[in-house]
């Protein structure tokens, strides 16, 4: 009796197992699929990025330069690497479309459904905090006053926590200890210049 | 072997000693943290090393490298989640001895596989870089030139992923394309400017470099944040082996220990490979040579050995092409090759005569790293377990402010952050697409020396292509190069193995 429990028990093991197993390779094949078909974009930015690339190298000089041939021209090494990328993004083009079987509408109406997720919301959020410290902050006010709200909002912002004061005090605190700290230590004893 | 031990002793000074506790302990700390690598770390460091001395660079340089390969363990063995990809097959064995109550079992043997392997791969740093070096020596600028493009090729053709590997060549070409932007060597000339003096001196890699590879990461762990788990998962118990047990424990699996080491070693040579997949080829070979392969995955000590041996002796082999032939064998020694030129260390076959006793100097920096990493290993297993508590939403933006601090250091130019920042943003949607950034870089780096020596190769033979198929060493890599690239398409690989079951009809089955 108890090893016939076992080998039900057994059984039943295996079964999840390979339910399992087959679920995770039909989700990564789908996902192998859908990095085929944005890879048909990424090839296409590669081609058209060589083409441009090859116009802007034939407008340099190929011979004009004293003693220049056109082998030696600074024209030559653009134009040959631009037309190996074109080449091998050409490759891939070819390769992701007999992957994924091209571009449908319904795959533009996916991409476009991307940009409306959590996700890339705050990879906006993300890249435009960065982008205002880089391009706003430094420079224009004190290094450490600038680190200092860097921090501060990037935490407050994406902290998985309740904002609670408590909280809030502390990753104030954190953000402002790291942000004197930083600032000091890269100033005025490692002599780093800061932005 | 004597200047080796000369070295070593020179090394021993208390600032150099203190350099490397700090930066191994770093390099430890950041190896433990899921998202930060080694290459992010020497990345991050070449920036703000740039003011420093020569040697405290390549000091802490080696340091974060060599304590980064044994940190990655860390967070593999106590969380489940590889600290660095190299780490990621400790996770096999490691994780479930952790599971088991043996966290610290697990940690110290892994200190013990890393320290071993570095000084295997350390070893054969010493011995074999002078012979390949004499080899380097007669190399003209034909063979310089399709050495150069041989190392992009190859870490491309290594790096790309296994559903399209085209994608890691896609990325050296690009990175080759992008090193062209600037004044070229040869006339003076200003490429793709666009009439921007910024471009005028070119893409500087670092902040390219911090980008591609610290940003993304940033912004992928704050775009993605759901909960922090980390704090419940943490498995870490004290040593239920005492060290008798370890002693023994090492003993028994010795062989394999050193089988581990020679592959971390050997794979450590090819251009572009790494640690990771010399960690998998040693933890696959241990696997399929032990007497009980089925106690692999649940908590296998020599599992555990094997993997991180190999991936800590792979830092000793990627050395090997790096010094010899400024070909770096994986992406961390990738980025060392930009900060030892930064430092004005050209390394190739011109190393020994402008830095004579630099490849000693270079074993016994590996040296003095490994056994500081022995040393301040326990602390590290100890303070890990807590840094692993600290959250994204606190961890990611403080990586943001280092690579900006890093990025601009070097050349304290604004531009260089507008670099930082548009690689960053770039290197984002690369990796989400599995487009490796280490060819990217390899290409950025080793474009002018591929421009500058193939136009002077063509200029001395009045623009005939035949030096690069006359000369017997570039002919081999020629073909190498063309083996890298072919490999890659699938048409190619049908054509070998419809000729290998012509050839061989008895043993090819299909």
């Amino acid at each position: 009796m108890e090893n016939q429990v076992k080998s039900a028990e057994t059984a039943v093991d295996q079964d999840i197992n390979d339910r399992t197993k087959a679920a995770e390779s039909e989700q990564a094949e789908a996902a192998a699929v859908r990095k085929a078909k944005i890879d048909i974009f990424f090839a296409s930015a590669g081609i058209i990025l060589g083409i441009i690339a090859i116009v802007e190298g034939l407008k340099m000089p190929l011979d004009r330069l004293i003693n220049a041939k056109w082998y030696t021209a600074p024209a030559f090494m653009p134009i040959v690497l631009s037309s190996i990328l074109i080449i091998f993004c050409l490759i891939l083009l070819v390769q992701s479309i007999r992957r994924s079987g091209g571009i449908h509408a319904e795959d533009v109406r996916k991409v476009a459904a991307y940009f409306k997720t959590t996700r890339f919301f705050h990879l906006v959020i993300a890249a435009g905090f960065l982008a205002v410290y880089v391009f706003v902050l430094l420079g224009n006010v004190h290094y450490i006053l600038a680190t200092f709200i860097y921090l501060a909002v990037n935490m407050l912002f994406f902290t998985t926590k309740k904002r609670d004061w408590k909280h809030i005090l502390l990753l104030l605190v954190i953000a402002a200890v790291f942000a004197t700290a930083v600032g000091l230590c890269f100033s005025k004893l490692a002599k780093i210049p800061l932005p | 072997m004597i200047q080796l031990f000369q070295e070593f002793v020179a090394l021993l000074t208390p600032v150099n000693l203190l350099v490397v506790s700090f930066s191994t302990v770093l390099g430890m700390l950041i190896g433990c943290l899921p998202g930060l690598t080694a290459t992010m770390g020497i990345a991050l460091l070449t920036g703000i090393t740039y003011g420093m001395s020569q040697d405290v660079a390549i000091l802490m340089l080696m340091g974060i490298y060599v304590g980064a390969m044994f940190g990655g363990s860390i967070a593999s063995i106590l969380i489940g989640i590889p600290g660095t990809g190299s780490a990621a097959a400790t996770v096999m064995d490691g994780h479930p001895l952790a599971k088991k109550g043996q966290g610290g079992t697990a940690l110290t043997l892994a200190l013990l596989g890393s320290f071993i392997g570095t000084l295997f791969g350390m070893l054969l740093l010493s011995v074999c870089t002078p012979f390949l070096q004499k080899i380097s020596l007669k190399f003209t600028s034909a063979e310089i030139a399709l050495l150069a493009f041989f190392g992009v090729t190859i870490c491309g053709s290594l790096t790309g992923p296994g559903g399209s590997p085209m994608k890691g060549l896609i990325g050296g070409v690009f990175g080759l394309l992008v090193s062209c932007i600037g004044m070229e060597t040869m006339y003076g000339y200003a490429r793709y400017t666009f009439g921007n003096s910024q471009l005028l001196g070119g893409i500087a890699f670092v902040p390219a470099m911090i980008g591609l590879f610290g940003i993304p990461s940033v912004l992928g762990e704050l775009s993605s944040l759901k909960d922090n788990k980390l704090n419940s998962a943490i498995h870490y118990s004290k040593d239920k082996q005492d060290k008798i047990g370890i002693v023994k424990l090492i003993r028994k699996h010795l062989f394999g220990i050193l089988r581990a080491g020679a592959i971390g070693t050997g794979i450590g040579c090819i251009p572009g490979v790494g640690e990771d997949v010399a960690a998998w080829m040693a933890y696959d070979t241990a696997k399929k040579s032990s007497k009980h392969p089925e106690e692999f995955g649940r908590g296998a000590y020599d599992g555990v050995l094997a993997a991180e041996t190999a991936n800590n002796s792979c830092v000793g082999g990627a050395l090997i092409p790096l010094l010899c032939l400024a070909i770096p064998g994986s992406a961390p020694t990738a980025v060392l090759l930009g900060a030892l030129r930064l430092h004005g260390i050209r390394p190739g076959p011109m190393l020994t005569f402008e830095f004579p006793n630099f490849i000693a100097y270079m074993s016994a920096v590996l040296l003095l790293c490994s056994l500081m990493m022995r040393i301040f290993g326990y602390l590290a297993c100890k303070v890990a377990p807590k840094v692993l508590k600290i959250p994204a939403y606190i961890l990611m933006p403080i990586v943001a402010v280092l690579s900006i601090i890093g990025s601009y250091a070097l050349n304290i130019r604004t531009f260089d952050l507008v670099v930082m920042f548009v690689f960053g943003i770039l290197g984002y949607f690369l990796n989400r697409q599995d487009y490796p950034a280490a060819p990217i870089i390899l290409g950025l780096i080793l474009g002018p020396m591929l421009d500058e020596n193939f136009r002077r190769t063509l200029q001395t033979s009045g623009g005939s292509m035949t030096p690069f198929f006359t000369r017997p060493i570039a002919l081999i890599i020629f073909i190498l190069i063309l083996w890298s690239i072919l490999g890659q398409l699938p048409g190619f690989k049908k054509m070998l193995s419809a000729i290998k079951a012509r050839l061989f009809p008895g043993r090819h089955k299909s």
